[in-house]
């Protein structure tokens, strides 16, 4: 046992001694025995233990066995060689008791046995209140961060994260505890991460606050924009700094602000592209920017198909363009179901479209996706598929946003076929003035025929064409030319009754176009037209070939496949369908002054003959008259007698085709003037008798007459006789030694001349034409005249408002029946 | 000695009858013919003429049809032709002359007279 003296003397010099007196912590030393050895003077004040009361003495003796109870665990486990920490209330002198922090350090001799400890006391108070203050501020921090939308975050340097609130939770769903930097970053866009990383070292390096936008996946892996914002808290111990940062949602605003943007471009983009390949490539090049898609396919419809046709595509793998290349409207896929639905299909995540059953789609790396159909008119004629890796929200933005892009390309894309069909009408303008020009070329009705059929009928890639020609008196349509057509068609049907209700009867009726595109539309309105609806044609046009006067006949283009007629198509095919008419109306105008100048030709050549004839005559026989005088030779009286004779003769016949000529001259004027009077038309005639009777001498004939008397009309006498005289010397050149017939009668209404012989006739087509001028009804050099004397007849006829009609037939001799309206007195 | 044979081809009769005529009281053996065919008949009964003056305007056969075939036999392809018409045809070839109607008396009696003279000379 030490002795208390000894204690006095522990071993501690008066230096450290002092050091320890200046101490502001309370320290003793306790030996094994639990007596006070040592107390400095900041233990003697702060607690009023004077050292003379506490040194050689025990701790319970010192503090009373309630407190050395308290302490006694402690002072055991010192004295058992460890270091104990602990902290109490230790009353202090004359005040409230303090909180104080105490450590009992052990004290080992050289072997290692405890000889006491060292007892240190610290007030803590200060330091307490300080700790609960800043807990309760953490905790009010805390449920302030939690409470926001934000996410807040704290990390200390680019160490781990020290905090991050519940919004980041419920936004991604990972749990925060324990999370590391790496961890966070997970949520981070792939595309963004590299930056976000830059922007965080530059950060550091510069300690200076920072801001960047960023991507972050949503739990159910949608991603959206943030803006995350960090600041440098510097306020603690050198070399470490806290970042402090708040990520906010701006994925709105970001959406919005980057597909207005992107929709910019594009519709600049599609404004400047003018054919369909443009504004597909156009499409593909910013249509996934414009919606954030990863890939997107454009697909078109196979006309008049079920198929749908990949034209485009971009960020598809090569065995998915591959695989969709061609797919059906039936199928099961979002494009096919976008086309008969007829509207935008939004999906946002794979299963959305294929709930029920698994898609071979499901193996791609695309979830969600967007499918917009394209429009032409009504019809569906194409789907654009956007193609997203994550699922989306496609919120109310994006399916504006869509709508948008939907509209600027449907627009474009019809720009486009409008450019292209101005450019087809350019060109087909192009052609067709082609076509008008051979049109133009083409003389006569075989060759405008010929025009027709080769350039016409394929003018509009037409897959039939047919020219049909009334027949006598407009009663049927004949199919004059055809092409592409079956054989047993134009065969078949080649003269069809007006009367039936076919498309080609109800065009030359009306004179109108019409335009049928489907079978059931040609049967609704031209229920005879079966056997062009049994021939498989869908769409037929059929034109009228109108000119000034009438119709001539219609044109028809058939198509073996439906086929709409364009306004402007419409157009052109009228037009060339009105040139067509003018070029046949111009041949057949051609082909009539052709026989007009063939046949004067003609008649120069016959007059010529006519006239020089009885000239040539003459002159020889004058020539050999006066040759005999003035050799002196004799000239018999009959000789001269007969001379004088055929000299007459041949001065009357030369004369009457003088007047015969000239009036021809004068009808060709339109000068061809009645002196019209009343006459009686028995008494011209009777007067006349004896003159026709020596024409008929002469030609041998037998004339028989009836003349009924007093048969009145309002005429010119002069062309009565003329008529007579031609009628009788037709039928003195034509039924030489035959009888020949006059008669004149009357009905009611009607006077009726006839002259009637028994010749050679007029054969039943050569009917029509001996009335028309220079025309013979035999060949030219059988007999002689100018082919005058019939159409001079004819038209003194019609001039008195008669009608002439021929009775006749080959070898059987010729009736010529002239009827003219009888003077009345009501007139 | 045998007269020059001329043949006539006129359908005119009061022409023809003229012409005839005249040239027979020139001293020739001349015969008419009212057409091409009656011409061709005249020359194989009668015998191949030394001349032939040749109306174009005809019925039943034209002159024209006529020069053709004459022109075509070997027999006769060597006959002159002096053609008569109202209307001058620049188509008629193989013709000694074209002459235009009416015509001159003298112009038919010299081209006779040459052709009878040719003829004898060629005989000799």
């Amino acid at each position: 046992m030490t002795k208390p003296e000894d204690l006095l003397n522990f071993q501690y010099t008066e230096g450290s001694m002092k050091v320890l007196d200046l101490l502001p912590t309370a320290v003793i030393y306790i030996d094994k025995e639990e007596r006070y050895l040592f107390s400095n003077i900041y233990y003697e004040t702060r607690y009023g233990r004077k050292r003379e009361s506490t040194l050689g003495f025990t701790l319970r003796d010192v503090l009373g066995s309630d407190r050395y109870s308290e302490i006694e665990p402690h002072v055991k486990r010192a004295l058992s060689g460890e270091r104990v920490q602990f902290e109490m209330l230790i009353p202090r002198e004359g005040g409230t008791p303090e909180n104080c922090l105490c450590i009992f350090i052990p004290d080992f001799n050289s072997e290692g046995v405890v000889l006491g400890f060292a007892g240190l006391a610290q007030d803590v108070t200060d330091y307490r209140k300080a700790i609960e203050a800043l807990s309760f501020s953490e905790k009010r921090f805390n449920s302030f961060a939690d409470s926001i939308p934000q996410i807040v975050w704290i990390r200390e340097n680019q160490g781990d994260l020290q905090y991050i609130n519940k919004a980041w939770y419920e936004y991604t769903g990972i749990d925060p505890t324990g999370l590391n930097t790496v961890e966070v970053h997970e949520a981070i866009h792939p595309q963004d991460k590299d930056r976000v990383v830059a922007a965080w070292n530059k950060a550091h390096s510069d300690g200076e606050p920072f801001e960047i936008e960023l991507r972050l996946q949503r739990r159910d892996g949608v991603y959206r924009w943030f803006v995350a914002k960090a600041f440098p808290l510097k306020d603690f111990p050198a070399g470490k700094i806290k970042w402090f940062g708040v990520s906010t949602d701006v994925h709105k605003t970001k959406v919005s602000e980057l597909r207005a943007l992107s929709i910019q471009e594009l519709s600049a983009s599609l404004l400047r592209s003018t054919t369909k390949e443009e504004v597909i490539k156009a499409i593909i090049a910013e249509g996934t920017k414009a919606l954030g898609a990863d890939a997107m396919a454009i697909s078109w419809k196979v006309p008049s198909t079920q198929y749908l046709d990949l034209v485009g595509s971009l960020g598809y793998p090569e065995e998915i363009t591959m695989r969709y290349a061609r797919v059906s409207i039936d199928d099961d896929l979002p494009a096919s179901a976008c086309v008969r639905e007829k509207q935008i299909m939004y999906y946002s995540h794979a299963n959305a479209w294929s709930s029920d059953k698994p898609k071979k789609d499901l193996t791609t790396a695309f979830s969600a996706r967007a499918n917009i159909p394209l429009f032409q008119g009504d019809e569906v004629v194409g789907v654009i598929t956007f193609s997203f890796r994550e699922p989306q929200d496609f919120d109310t933005d994006f399916r504006m946003s869509v709508k948008v892009i939907a509209d600027e390309f449907n627009q474009a894309i019809e720009r486009a076929y409008l450019a292209l069909e101005q450019e087809l009408y350019a060109k087909k303008v192009i052609e067709l003035q082609m076509i008008t020009s051979e049109l133009s070329k083409a003389k006569t009705e075989p060759e405008v025929m010929n025009v027709i059929s080769q350039y016409v009928f394929t003018a509009f890639e037409a897959d039939a064409g047919i020219l049909s020609l009334p027949t006598v008196n407009n009663e049927a349509l004949s199919i004059e030319i055809f092409k592409g057509f079956p054989v047993e068609f134009p065969t078949n049907f080649k003269v069809t009754s007006v009367q039936k209700k076919t498309v080609a009867a109800r065009t030359f009726l009306s004179g109108t176009p019409y335009f049928y595109i489907s079978p059931e539309e040609i049967l609704e309105h031209c229920p005879d037209s079966v056997p062009l609806v049994n021939t498989n044609f869908k769409s037929l046009a059929c034109l009228p070939l109108n000119v000034n006067h009438g119709c001539l006949g219609i044109i028809f283009f058939a198509y073996l496949k439906t086929r709409p007629f364009p306004e402007t198509t419409r157009n052109l095919m009228v037009t060339l369908a009105s040139y067509s008419a003018e070029a046949l109306e111009r041949s057949r105008l051609f082909d009539i002054s052709e026989r007009a100048v063939k046949a004067r030709d003609n008649m120069i050549s016959i007059s010529a003959h006519e006239l020089i004839t009885p000239v040539s005559g003459i002159k020889l026989k004058l020539q050999v008259l006066r040759k005999k005088l003035e050799k002196g030779q004799e000239v018999s009286k009959e000789d001269l007698l007969k001379l004088t004779i055929q000299t007459d003769n041949n001065l009357n016949r030369l004369s009457k085709l003088v007047n015969d000529m000239l009036d021809i001259s004068r009808i060709n004027h339109g000068k061809l003037t009645l002196q019209s009077e009343l006459i009686n038309l028995s008494q011209v005639l009777t007067q006349m008798i004896d003159g026709i009777e020596l024409q008929t001498k002469t030609a041998k004939c037998t004339l028989t007459y009836s003349i009924e008397p007093d048969i009145y009309i309002y005429g010119d006498a002069y062309r009565f006789e003329q008529i007579v005289t031609n009628l009788i010397s037709n039928s003195c050149r034509y039924a030489s030694g035959k009888p020949v017939h006059l008669s004149l009668k009357k009905d009611e209404s009607q006077v009726k001349l006839t002259v009637e012989d028994q010749g050679i006739g007029i054969k039943k087509e050569d009917q029509r034409r001996i009335f028309e001028r220079f025309e013979r009804a035999t060949t030219l050099n059988e007999n002689t005249g100018l082919g005058l004397g019939l159409f001079i007849v004819k038209q003194i006829v019609d001039a008195h408002h008669g009608r002439i009609s021929l009775d006749s037939d080959h070898q059987k001799g010729a009736k010529f029946k002239i009827s003219l309206p009888l003077y009345s007195e009501s007139l | 000695m045998n007269k020059f044979k001329i043949l006539v081809v006129e359908d005119d009769d009061e022409i023809r009858e003229v012409v005839v005529d005249y040239l027979q009281m020139e001293g020739h053996d001349v015969v008419g013919a009212v057409n091409g065919r009656e011409a061709l008949e005249k020359i194989e009964s009668w015998g191949v003429p030394g001349l032939i003056f040749l109306d174009l305007n005809m019925p039943i056969m034209a002159g024209q049809e006529f020069l053709d075939l004459i022109k075509d036999n070997m027999n006769y392809v060597q006959i002159p032709v002096v053609v008569m018409t109202a209307v001058p045809d620049s188509k008629v070839t193989n013709v000694v002359a074209v002459l235009t109607k009416p015509v001159d008396i003298d112009d038919l009696a010299s081209f006779a007279t040459k052709f009878a003279q040719k003829a004898l000379l060629e005989t000799t």
